[in-house]
């Protein structure tokens, strides 16, 4: 019922589209908001994400930070996702439609190997990406940095989440973005070798993670080849580090916690099962 | 994740029923989305929040403030990894501030200019009981253009003893124990209630004492765990130590800086 | 060129959407009839608020070899637009067997310009050579209403150079005297525009096909423009050092 009214007053969103998402929620959730709850809150992954292409190759890299808010939701999470052996996407936004979306061209750049028996190009990686984010607007909040070798050679694409694509030598996304990128004008160079290529990625990915709050923890790369893709990770650089241990030890001893209530509950066992594999 | 909290208890189950669908109608009649309200909240405000958290702990003879350095614009960008959120007003009053900095620095300005005459009309320092209470009425002073800020007075009173004063944005005061305020203020202020009030603490286990050195321990690791989790904390610790009869001591610690 | 649209666009914190970057469109294209063909040209910034988000973009789209569609607006909307445009011209040009016309082309942007005018915020120059009417460039601002130009400039920058290009317009202007203009007009656009900059690209398309060309700032040929050198803005008493 709530369906029908959702449709006609949001505004060029469409609700039905391949049966992909339903927003009949929303209108649950706001009703529940207006009767005292608290909605809960999306895990955007303010980042950094870099990525470089030298003579023959590419090095693409990200952070390991995701946060919900100002708490850092996640540590170690991991923002360079395989689409095949040898494309990788790095992504900035919306943390559960990026894992979607990579999922997605993962399976379907598989399906036209499998079907055509040959190496899938970023391009269409590329294309895939843009289409199915165009169709939804910039509601899906994945921003991509989609790069890869193929038989065409390295390529390195940004995808943006209104579909926005552009092909580039050197790029950074996220949050951190706007410091990676300083690094990069500066010090970028045409055809440069791998170890240099993976040098400036490391210095922007830490340029980023020092200056955005939103950034850190530790950097993970991948320096794609035609021959090999190498994944290199978690680095950690120095200042993201504890500078110092903690002073006191806090142990607790076993039963120091207050017991404030107890309840017995009696069952019968009906059936049980072995889960000591 | 995905727990709605606090929905007002009805006790009749039907009546809330009914109250949920009038809600959910009214809802999709008029989403959040499309109100004027939506669009008023997102105009200008002459607030901001520079996050960053501070803290203080007062003990027997003694009181320790301590707060991080970091100042950041929306969460995100660092503006600063040098600021100073922590004010010595005189030898046995400290005042730390969040919230909004530019709110901070005024209160710092206003309560050095009202100490300063009060050494000029009484010819000795403000005890810390009676800048609390003149914090309080300044900030209430401004009840409906409030100061941002969540501010924590602490130092050595007349008899010598710790004090620490916690407070809103519109004054309501309350001395405590231990008090934090900003943006890790959640993550502290458990901490400390399990580490100085043991409110899990049973009957019968040991309570250690909290001697200067404890509390300073306690402090260092507050912030060393904050800012383990907290993206607007972090740097250096800025730690003020006031101890009755000594000289106020101040020190800078390392933090993590991503 | 921006890679975001739609001012109108509000957050929805009910499904988690806020809108990321601030929009201003800011583009400088130009394009210009000659005796033979005609030439376009560009500049080359993409950007996201005020942060450049690529300043070596080519907003100048190749849809066959005998025709080019620049872009304006949301970058995102106008390569869609281009992408659907171009497929439906393969289609044409396949299934009759011969170049579909400048024109015809150009209704066919104007086709989805005009139906999705609503939620799109794109605007093209479609320019091109055919052997019915030579060269040609249909201008389709933000709506869809089609024109026929001789000489025409679209996008944020086009403003600064309207009276530029109508006081260096003639008839039957030889290639070489029209790239002259339209490459001075965008070095003139960009050097006012804030929203438009980078490096300036430039296509003649004409019997022969297309012929890209690129002006770098770093290397000769690139469009300065010299202004008067200000006046003392201290007084004369004051030393100061031009």
């Amino acid at each position: 019922m709530a369906t029908a009214d959702v449709k006609s007053t949001v505004p060029h969103m469409d609700m039905d589209r391949g049966g992909a998402f339903d927003f009949s929620n929303c209108i649950r959730n706001q009703a529940m908001c207006k009767m005292g709850g608290k909605a809960p809150k999306l895990t955007s992954t303010g980042t950094t994400i870099v990525a470089v292409a030298f003579k023959g190759g590419l090095v693409m890299g990200a952070d390991s930070r995701a946060t919900a808010g100002n708490i850092i939701a996640d540590k170690h999470c991991e923002k360079v996702h395989k689409l095949t052996e040898s494309i990788y996407a790095c992504g900035a936004g919306t943390a559960a439609d990026l894992d979607q979306v990579t999922k997605m061209l993962s399976g379907n750049l598989r399906l036209l190997e499998l079907n055509t028996g040959r190496k899938a190009r970023v391009i269409t990686a590329l294309r895939q990406a843009k289409q199915h984010l165009f169709n939804y607007q910039g509601y899906i909040g994945a921003y991509l940095l989609i790069g890869g070798v193929d038989p065409t050679g390295p390529h390195l694409y940004m995808c943006s989440a209104n579909g926005t694509t552009m092909a580039f030598p050197f790029t950074a996304q996220g949050s951190g973005s706007y410091a990676a990128i300083t690094i990069l004008e500066r010090d970028f160079k045409v055809d440069m070798t791998k170890d240099e290529a993976e040098k400036l990625v490391q210095r922007a990915l830490e340029a980023g993670m020092h200056g955005d709050n939103a950034s850190g923890n530790s950097l993970n790369l991948v320096i794609i080849e035609p021959s090999e893709t190498v994944f290199k990770g978690p680095i950690v650089p120095e200042f993201c580090k504890r500078p110092e241990p903690n002073d006191l030890v806090y142990k607790f001893q076993a039963g120091a916690t207050k017991v404030l209530k107890h309840k017995t509950y009696k069952y019968d066992v009906v059936e049980s099962m072995d889960i000591t594999h | 994740m995905t727990s709605f909290t606090g929905i007002t208890a009805v006790a009749n189950a039907t009546n809330e029923m009914a109250m949920f669908k009038q809600a959910m109608k009214e809802v999709a009649a008029h989403p959040e989305w499309m109100s004027s309200r939506q669009i008023e909240r997102q105009r200008w405000n002459p607030y901001s929040m520079e996050g960053g958290s501070t803290c203080a702990i007062s003990g027997e003879n003694f009181a320790i403030v301590a707060s991080d350095t970091r100042m950041t614009q929306n969460d995100i960008n660092i503006l600063t990894r040098d600021a100073e959120k922590i004010q010595i007003l005189n030898d046995n009053i400290i005042l730390t501030t969040s919230g909004f900095y530019g709110d901070v620095l005024q209160l710092k300005k206003v309560l050095q200019s009202r100490l300063h005459k009060y050494r000029f009309d009484y010819r000795s320092d403000m005890s810390v009981d009676l800048c609390a209470e003149l914090l309080s009425r300044n900030l209430y002073y401004r009840r409906f253009f409030p100061y941002y800020t969540g501010a924590i007075l602490a130092g050595i009173d007349e008899h010598g003893k710790g004090a620490v004063f916690s407070y809103d944005p519109i004054g309501c005061i309350e001395r405590l124990g231990y008090s934090a305020s900003g943006a890790a203020e959640p993550m502290i202020i458990p901490f400390l209630d399990c580490q100085i009030g043991h409110v899990t603490l049973s009957e019968g286990y040991e309570r250690p004492e909290l001697t200067l050195d404890r509390a300073i321990s306690l402090m260092k690791d507050s912030f060393r765990g904050a800012a383990e989790r907290e993206i607007s904390t972090g740097d250096k610790i800025h730690l003020v130590i006031a101890e009755a009869g000594k000289p106020v001591v101040v020190k800078f610690l390392p933090l993590r800086e991503d | 060129m921006d890679t975001m649209r739609d001012e109108k666009r509000k957050a929805i914190p009910a499904i988690g959407f806020y809108p990321q970057e601030e929009i201003s469109t800011g583009t400088t294209l130009i394009a210009m009839e000659y005796n033979g063909g005609v030439v376009v040209g560009t500049d080359s910034r993409t950007s996201a608020g005020s942060f450049i988000t690529s300043r070596a973009t080519n907003k100048i789209t190749p849809i066959t070899d005998n025709m080019v569609v620049c872009r304006s607006g949301s970058a995102a909307d106008t390569q869609a637009i281009a992408d659907i445009a171009k497929y439906h011209i393969d289609v044409y040009t396949m299934t009759e067997n011969k170049p579909v016309t400048i024109y015809r082309s150009s209704q066919i942007f104007r086709q989805f310009l005009y139906n999705y005018r609503e939620q799109l915020s794109a605007s093209v120059l479609v320019a091109g050579w055919d052997e019915e009417l030579g060269g040609q460039v249909y201008a389709i601002p933000i709506g869809g209403f089609v024109s026929r130009q001789r000489s025409t400039a679209s996008g944020s920058g086009s403003t600064f150079v309207q009276g530029f290009l109508d006081s260096q317009w003639r008839p039957n202007l030889t290639l070489e005297e029209c790239k002259a203009i339209v490459k001075q007009a965008v070095g003139l656009a960009t050097f006012r525009d804030g929203s438009s900059g980078g490096v300036v690209r430039l296509a003649v398309i004409n019997k022969a096909g297309s012929q890209f060309e690129l002006f770098r700032p770093d290397k000769p040929g690139f469009p300065f423009v010299q202004t008067p050198t200000p006046h003392l803005s201290f007084p004369p008493h004051i030393e100061q050092v031009l």
